[in-house]
């Protein structure tokens, strides 16, 4: 992208080399965007939705192995962009329960991570939760976003 | 003449090519840089079990719920205790009364059904903005039902 000068001019290749960082940074500045801009469409686990405004809500740092739920506008659930029903959910987080660690008092140590739209009624998300109960996966949060986005 | 000629071409020139690389690059980026919204969470816990000892009587200090505003299904008010607060910001003072500068007093989240979301996360986010930490959800009905 950057114009290199010095490989039109050969005269001053035998006044000595000099290494032009400009076309490196170029470089790594588009690559950072590739990045960027690859990881976030890339990551399925997240529906596109409008997510409600917390001011308490903590930073989200990735929790390995935690079970990302998406809980669309109508209530539809969806879990790496597959729509799931209920009994679906129930199924996976029955086997999730029976797989994952313990923790000291025996239950399941598996995170959940709600991603609820804002403007959906919450009896879906309270059954998302109630599935959950239902397996002893107690440990939950909520996704929320800033206020100035 | 040529004197002249050979004094201009040995001034240094400024190459501004790699500069507007560079500030492009800087534009580019940071015009992407929202469309990264950076997310957000709001821990919360759920009963580790659904015996009678768990029921909202027995240890239940603050009862906080959520009910929608009849005949506007996006307005919703909050009740805390008995005291109907229609505004959030309210809801922070109301729970700060409710507690009495206890702030281990547990608070007991009961939201209505048809109510948005929004407005559940809204009351959570007041409970610990009110620095009341240890918030439950209510035990949701039985499923089936």
């Amino acid at each position: 992208m950057a114009k290199d000068k010095k490989r039109q001019d050969p005269g001053a290749l035998s006044e000595g080399a000099e290494f032009d960082m400009t076309p490196m940074i170029d470089v790594t500045f588009l690559l950072i965007i590739f990045f960027m801009l690859i990881t976030e469409l890339a990551d399925n686990s997240k529906a596109k939705l409008k997510l409600p405004v917390a001011v308490k809500a903590e930073v989200d740092r990735h929790i390995p192995g935690r079970l990302i739920i998406n809980v669309l506008r109508k209530g539809e659930i969806e879990i790496m962009a597959v729509r799931k029903t209920e009994q679906e959910l129930d199924m996976m987080l029955r086997t999730e329960a029976a797989t994952c660690e313990r923790d000291e008092d025996g239950f399941p140590s598996k995170a959940i991570f709600i991603r609820a739209d804002r403007h959906v009624e919450f009896q879906y998300v309270q059954n998302v939760m109630a599935i959950s109960m239902t397996h002893k996966l107690w440990k939950l949060a909520f996704a929320t976003k800033d206020d100035k986005y | 003449m040529p004197k002249v000629k050979s004094q201009i071409e040995d001034e240094p020139e400024s190459c501004f090519t790699s500069m507007i690389d560079i500030v492009f690059l800087l534009l580019i980026f940071f015009i992407l840089q929202p469309f990264k919204q950076p997310e957000k969470k709001l821990r919360s816990e759920l009963p580790k079990d659904l015996g009678p000892s768990t029921t909202v009587e027995d240890r239940v200090s603050i009862r906080l719920q959520v009910r929608r505003v009849q005949g506007q299904p996006k307005k919703a008010y909050f009740m805390v205790n008995s005291i109907r607060v229609d505004n959030g910001d309210r809801l922070f003072m109301a729970l700060n009364d409710a507690a009495k500068d206890d702030k281990e007093v547990p608070v007991t989240l009961s939201p209505a059904a048809k109510v948005h979301f929004m407005h559940v996360l809204k009351a959570l986010d007041q409970c610990y903005l009110a620095e009341l930490t240890k918030v439950a959800f209510d035990a949701p009905p039985p499923r089936g039902n």
